[in-house]
């Protein structure tokens, strides 16, 4: 348990990226959990909108929740900004590479709805 | 001298061990541990008396008869009802919706008030939400006051504005902030305006901790699970006052429950226990509900009551000491019962509640199906311990000594 919450994953959620509304957001997608109340709205800016081919510009979010949903959509957000990647890649990404990117080792199966909240609130999108 | 550390030694999984710390089960309301008598009953069910009931003229077609009887009988006794006015069903949930479905679409008319508290689990919301859509009354909600009692002024308003209330459901005590209600009052005060109105009961948290009398307290529904009891999952009870019941259409149909079948319509048996009884029982599950009751009223619902007391007392003395938290509820114990519940500032539920199971301590974290109770308060999620008879004062120390660990790692 120890290893779960470690420096890397708090320091995330203490300094969330990307954490901001977007002015010029072409889509705006919120999700929630409902049995817990984490949740984020995520702004985005497509390099050619209606393309659902096209790469991810900018990536912004806001949210609230406790620190694994947080973190993750922190992490994911990074990962977006830098990598310019699709809707339709992101479909692709695992729970292990998510896990990966926040430095988890292993996770209980209370949590992992807490891990996926970001990602699935992009890849669950009818933009697709 | 009640001593819940030994009583410990009855249940088999509390010896178990969590991250290699003891366990502290202090999710009680979710669900309890079960004591070794009724892991038993379950198993000698199936290893010496499995049969179907009330069909093979063979013995152990009688033995499993009579202990569908006799478990029967243990139940209604533990709850001061007669055997006739308990239906057998699977949980409270189950419970709520068959009065809905077969009470309310009969009874409940266009235009009608359901009225309801605002601290309704969702079992106790849902059922009725449906039930209002579908024959066009109304819902209505008492409020909750900020220290999480019933708004009696609020009730008084209702039952004085509303012009036909048809139904009251309402909670013997709040799961999720542990709130006894003070039925008899609260349906005398019903009754006196609106004379046919009926009071269901979710008795879901107040019959693992409070000496329960359904002749004595007013309710004309009465809802239960076993397994909040000690009892076993998948099974519970829907005690319907016998008068109303007899007037009652069963939810469920089919074997066991008719007098003669013709092709196109059925006579259903005239003995209530039978009518309301179709298809095959779960006789071991009811064995061990039975053995559940036994073992609760061996050691007295009156003293079970009083260790409640003192450890809600307990508790809440204890959180209201660490600066970090916010008490939701009742700060006293005196209407309270079985659990208390927190939020800590700064700190999500969820990430509290996984510290305290790294110490080996169970509690339950989030909105604990009541939705729209926190959503009213804005509280995001709540923490919320919740006891049994064989938690101790110390298992509440070691709770408030893990929530120092919380502040370690989060630094707040």
């Amino acid at each position: 348990m120890n290893d779960l919450y470690h420096e890397q994953l708090l320091e995330e959620a203490r300094h969330p990226q990307h954490a901001g509304q977007l002015a010029a957001a072409e889509l705006v997608l919120t999700g929630t959990n409902a049995s817990c109340g984490d949740e984020v709205t995520i702004y985005l800016k497509f390099e050619t909108f209606g393309d659902p081919l096209s790469p991810i510009i900018v990536l912004t979010w806001l949210g609230r929740g406790c620190v694994i949903s947080q973190a993750a959509m922190s992490a994911l957000a990074r990962l977006i900004n830098q990598r310019k990647v699709t809707l339709n890649e992101l479909q692709k990404m695992t729970q292990n590479e998510l896990e990966e990117l926040l430095g988890l080792t292993e996770i209980s199966l209370g949590r992992v709805k807490c891990l996926l909240l970001g990602l699935k609130t992009l890849t669950t999108s009818t933009y697709l | 001298m009640f001593d819940p550390v030994k009583l410990q030694l009855d249940f088999p999984i509390l010896q178990r061990q969590v991250h290699g710390k003891r366990l502290v089960y202090l999710d009680n309301a979710a669900t309890s541990q079960k004591p070794r008598s009724v892991i038993q009953a379950i198993s000698n069910y199936y290893e010496n008396h499995n049969a179907n009931v009330h069909r093979g003229v063979h013995q152990l077609g009688d033995e499993s008869t009579q202990l569908f009887h006799q478990s029967r009988q243990k139940i209604a006794i533990f709850f001061g009802a007669k055997v006739e006015e308990l239906v057998i069903v699977r949980n409270t949930t189950e419970a709520i919706n068959q009065v809905a479905m077969t009470w309310g679409q009969e009874h409940v008319r266009a235009g009608d008030t359901i009225l309801l508290t605002e601290f309704e689990h969702h079992s106790n919301l849902v059922p009725w939400q449906i039930l209002a859509s579908l024959v066009g009354a109304q819902l209505a909600f008492v409020k909750v006051t900020e220290d999480g009692e019933l708004d009696r002024a609020d009730f008084r308003h209702w039952v004085q504005r509303e012009s036909k209330i048809a139904l009251f459901a309402i909670s013997h005590v709040s799961n999720a902030l542990g709130t006894l209600n003070p039925l008899l009052e609260l349906k005398t005060e019903l009754l006196a305006k609106h004379p046919q109105a009926k009071m269901l009961v979710d008795g879901a948290q107040a019959a693992p901790h409070l000496p329960v009398n359904f002749k004595e307290l007013g309710a004309d529904f009465y809802v239960v699970s076993a397994h909040k009891m000690l009892g076993p999952m998948g099974i519970g009870g829907l005690l319907v006052v016998r008068e109303l019941l007899s007037e009652l259409r069963p939810f469920f149909t089919g074997g066991g429950m008719i007098d003669t079948v013709d092709w196109q319509e059925t006579a259903y048996a005239e003995d209530l226990e039978d009518k309301f009884t179709a298809g095959t029982p779960d006789v071991a599950s009811l064995s061990g509900w039975a053995a559940a009751c036994e073992y609760l009223s061996q050691l007295g619902m009156k003293k079970l009551a009083d260790h409640d007391h003192d450890l809600v007392a307990h508790g809440l003395n204890s959180l209201a000491a660490v600066p970090e938290l916010k008490l939701v509820g009742s700060p006293s114990a005196t209407h309270r019962v079985g659990s208390v519940a927190f939020i800590y500032h700064g700190v999500h539920a969820h990430d509290v509640g996984q510290v305290l199971d790294s110490e080996g301590i169970a509690v339950r974290s989030g909105h604990h199906c009541t939705m729209p109770l926190h959503t009213k308060f804005g509280w995001a999620a709540t923490v919320r311990a919740s006891f049994q008879l064989y938690n101790s004062t110390e298992d509440i120390d070691q709770l408030i000594a893990a929530l120092a660990k919380v502040k370690t790692i989060f630094g707040v």
